[in-house]
């Protein structure tokens, strides 16, 4: 289950998508995101999806992948937005026991489901799409991160599998060893997480240390004078991609004001 | 090329008030040299100091005194510039895969070096896909995950991210250690090829003793000292000194030395299989007959415990739609020492965790004492109570802050009277023949391989009936590998405990097991008797040639000589009977 983690989990096809600059793909997705944050609206809603999907088809990122790296986090979402449909006053739909239904909570809990999934879906298509170097040279780029905080970030996108993996097999060590994770109150659940981390911190020190010493005698100085692989340059897909995003923006804030 | 005089080098160590507790002369008046195109190995057990000094190579320590000239760089006084020229020449390669890699895509980190050296861009790919086909990996890696890359061509990356920033010598720090033989081999012989081909200076750290043949020039580190240095026939003729060392002399050496004992051969100089076998032919023309075919292979039924301690019955295990176990159908008896083998990816670790039910898989695929494991309904705590599993480097799921206090977590988990406990745990820790000043340590004071033992202590205090162990081996040099099989066959003879293993280390498994199974592709490719499971291994394979490799020592030779016409009994791997199977053929 730790392994369906998609933070870092690029896969590996070649397709429009990936091609295209890492710059866009970041840009693209913050719009996306604002886009629906600002307003909550069926034709928006609709625009959006209809984006995603367009995105996803020309991906090859096949749907069933990402939707099994996902199972754990739409769970969490649906519980998150069925909260809504108790918190909301409006028209009363019908009463169980204490508790009110009103349509408001209702549609409510919809936007915020569909809300939360696109924005997820979105982002892990970038993820899918783009390798963390190209993904942190991106935001090296956008955000204005120095090369040492970006190369952070690569490394920590390339440790996070080790890590599942490698605390995976410690749980599994210690369940073995009479540990019980899933039982007793909230203290003792806290408590026995303490023999998980110890490993799992102390192995990420001695982990740190060789990766600095490989890093060391590779040359790497902080950024000073690196060269790159894959300079970020715009090529024609890219501004045809920028086209895209802009008009996607003026349908957008369109359809925000219009209703 | 490398240059070394009287290199000191020392560490304190302190508590947490910033006491001093200790000093570790971690090396003592070193001397060393290189030339260009040598291809040196040093070799030591854990902690003779052979890490530190191939880091020295590569500066990413300074010792304290000496004089270490890389071509005509001072090592030791230098600038930073002068630091990174160094680095440019001497290329290191580390133990642990996971632990040197930067980029998440093969190219991209086969090109960091490259980067930050400076190659413009347009010249940076050449230099990746050339470095590439010369590590072995192949340019058709390039676009590939690390994460999905097996050991071996993990390590295989870190070699061509050397490469490609074009060294004159590579200091592989022991890069192998972690591998499968299979993968070993492949990287020793694409090392020894840039060695010879491309005249690169190779220095090769290792505690393997077999891999040291590949030299031209052999040091071995004692006490942070070099201790013996010489070519491979004045080392290996030093069979106390290596032992006082903590190593071992090669399989074939151990051979060769039989047989000029019981003069077969006259020569006791030959460091190879292939040597031998000329020998023996040169020697005793007369007794090679000309015919040459296969022997053929008679399996002996295995003789299984009718009480079934695991039974596997017709598992099969997916993820993300890549059948991992395919229609396993399997018996363990009780009482059965079984080793599993077989190439990375071929579903052993998986096989070994559906036994206590750590995968779940389909009910009614695996039993353990007939029980079905698989089963919603089953108490897995009270079947878990009777397995012991020790998973990979188990040494890095220690927790507690000192040795007792870990070895006795397990026990104290079951529900026993804490005198009870302590009673289990004491005796767990004299049981993995750790003396009692142990008990207060803290485990960052442990060696490796007295790491590892705790960790198996913290197992076997659970008093388990079955003992299940992920590649107990893996990584430790000659001594922590001996002193891993003494405590396992103590377990099994003395004990009774059901030992079921994945190991690589096919010398030890056909000395200590008496079962193995074969995975190929998640199914059982072959099941018998170590000797009969090999030599099926052999007559199956594709490639004869190549699969010789993974035979033991002792086997390779006999196969070798009746496929010259020598009437030997090919079914043996033990030394000491192989060799009178030759003494009788002559």
């Amino acid at each position: 289950m730790l392994r369906d983690i998609t933070i870092g989990q690029y896969y590996s096809t070649k397709s429009p998508v990936h091609e295209l600059d890492p710059r866009v793909k970041i840009r693209l997705v913050i719009v996306f995101i604002v886009l629906s944050l600002l307003d909550r609206n069926i034709y928006l809603f609709g625009l959006l999806t209809a984006f995603f999907m367009f995105v996803l088809a020309m991906s090859n990122v096949p749907v069933l992948h990402i939707l099994k790296g996902m199972k754990g986090i739409i769970i969490f979402i649906l519980l998150c937005s069925l909260i809504n449909i108790f918190t909301v006053y409006g028209e009363v739909l019908f009463k169980i026991g204490g508790i009110t239904i009103t349509t408001e909570g209702i549609l409510k809990a919809i936007y915020v489901f569909w809300r939360m999934l696109l924005i997820i879906f979105m982002s892990s298509l970038l993820m899918y799409t783009t390798t963390p170097t190209e993904l942190t040279d991106g935001m090296e780029k956008c955000f204005a991160i120095k090369g040492n905080v970006a190369m952070g970030i690569t490394i920590a996108f390339r440790f996070i599998p080790i890590l599942m993996e490698e605390l995976d097999r410690i749980m599994k060590a210690q369940e073995m060893r009479g540990a019980r994770f899933d039982k007793g109150g909230p203290i003792k659940r806290i408590k026995s997480l303490q023999t998980l981390i110890i490993p799992l911190f102390q192995n990420s020190v001695d982990r740190a240390k060789c990766l600095a010493d490989a890093m060391d005698s590779r040359c790497y100085t902080g950024g000073k004078n690196r060269t790159k692989l894959r300079p970020l340059k715009y090529k024609k897909q890219d501004y045809i991609a920028y086209a895209i995003l802009l008009v996607l923006l003026i349908v957008g804030m369109y359809f925000i004001i219009k209703f | 090329m490398i240059k070394i005089k009287n290199l000191e080098f020392e560490y304190y160590e302190r508590d947490e008030e910033d006491n001093l507790t200790d000093m570790i002369n971690a090396i003592r008046g070193i001397n060393f040299d290189a030339k260009k195109g040598d291809f040196i190995a040093v070799a030591g057990r854990n902690g003779s100091g052979k890490s530190t000094f191939a880091k020295i190579l590569n500066c990413l320590i300074t010792p304290i005194d000496g004089t270490v000239l890389i071509g005509d760089i001072d090592a030791i006084n230098g600038t930073e510039d002068d630091i990174f020229k160094i680095r440019k020449k001497v290329g290191m390669v580390f133990q642990n895969p996971d632990n040197q890699l930067i980029g998440s895509i093969v190219s991209e980190d086969v090109a960091f070096g490259a980067e930050n050296i400076g190659i413009p861009s347009d010249k940076l790919w050449e230099r990746v896909l050339e470095a590439l086909d010369a590590s072995g990996l192949g340019v058709k890696m390039a676009e590939k995950k690390i994460n999905e890359l097996s050991g071996g061509e993990k390590q295989k990356t870190a070699i061509a991210g050397v490469l490609a920033m074009k060294p004159s010598c590579i200091v592989l720090d022991e890069a192998t250690s972690m591998l499968d033989n299979k993968s070993r081999w492949e990287i020793l012989n694409s090392i020894k090829a840039l060695n010879e081909k491309l005249g690169l200076t190779i220095i090769m750290i290792t505690h393997n003793m077999d891999e040291l043949l590949l030299a031209d020039y052999i040091y071995i580190m004692n006490k942070g000292k070099i201790f013996l240095r010489g070519r491979k026939e004045y080392i290996f003729s030093n069979r106390d000194k290596l032992k006082e060392a903590g190593l071992e002399t090669p399989v074939i050496a151990d051979i060769r030395d039989l047989l000029f004992k019981n003069k077969v051969i006259r020569d006791d100089s030959l460091f190879s299989v292939d040597e031998i076998v000329r020998r023996v032919k040169k020697e005793h023309p007369k007794a090679f007959f000309l015919d040459t075919k296969l022997q053929e292979n008679h399996f002996p039924k295995l003789r299984i415990n009718p009480v079934n301690a695991v039974l596997f019955n017709h598992a099969s295990y997916a993820y993300y739609k890549k059948n991992i176990l395919n229609d396993i159908s399997l018996s363990i008896g009780k009482g059965e020492f079984v080793v599993i083998t077989g190439g990375t990816g071929t579903g052993k670790s998986t096989l070994l965790k559906m036994i206590p039910a750590l995968i779940k898989a389909k009910p009614e695929m695996v039993y353990v004492d007939g029980v079905d494991v698989m089963d919603k309904a089953t108490d897995l705590g009270e079947i878990r109570k009777k397995i012991g599993f020790v998973l990979q480097y188990p040494e890095q799921q220690l927790f507690a802050k000192n040795v007792y206090e870990d070895v006795v977590f397990g026990p104290r988990n079951t529900g026993i009277s804490e005198v009870e406990a302590e009673k289990r745990a004491y005796e767990a820790i004299a049981l993995v023949g750790l003396s009692d000043e142990i008990y207060d340590m803290p485990i960052n004071k442990l060696s490796g391989g007295e790491k590892r033992r705790v960790a198996l202590a913290g197992v076997i205090a659970m008093q388990p009936e079955y003992l299940i162990l992920d590649e107990p081996l893996s990584g430790l040099d000659p001594e922590g590998k001996q002193n891993m099989l003494d405590i396992m066959e103590a377990l099994h003879k003395d004990a009774g405990i059901t030992i079921i293993m994945v190991s690589h280390d096919i010398e030890s498994v056909t000395r200590y097991a008496d079962r193995m199974i074969v995975l190929k592709g998640g199914n059982v490719f072959v099941d018998g008797v170590p000797e009969n499971a090999f030599y099926e291994m052999y007559l199956r394979a594709e490639d004869k040639e190549k699969e010789l490799y993974n035979l033991p020592v002792m086997m390779q030779l006999l196969i070798r000589l009746r496929s010259e016409g020598l009437s030997v009994d090919c079914l043996i791997t033990d030394i000491d009977k192989g060799v009178s199977s030759i003494v009788e053929a002559l």
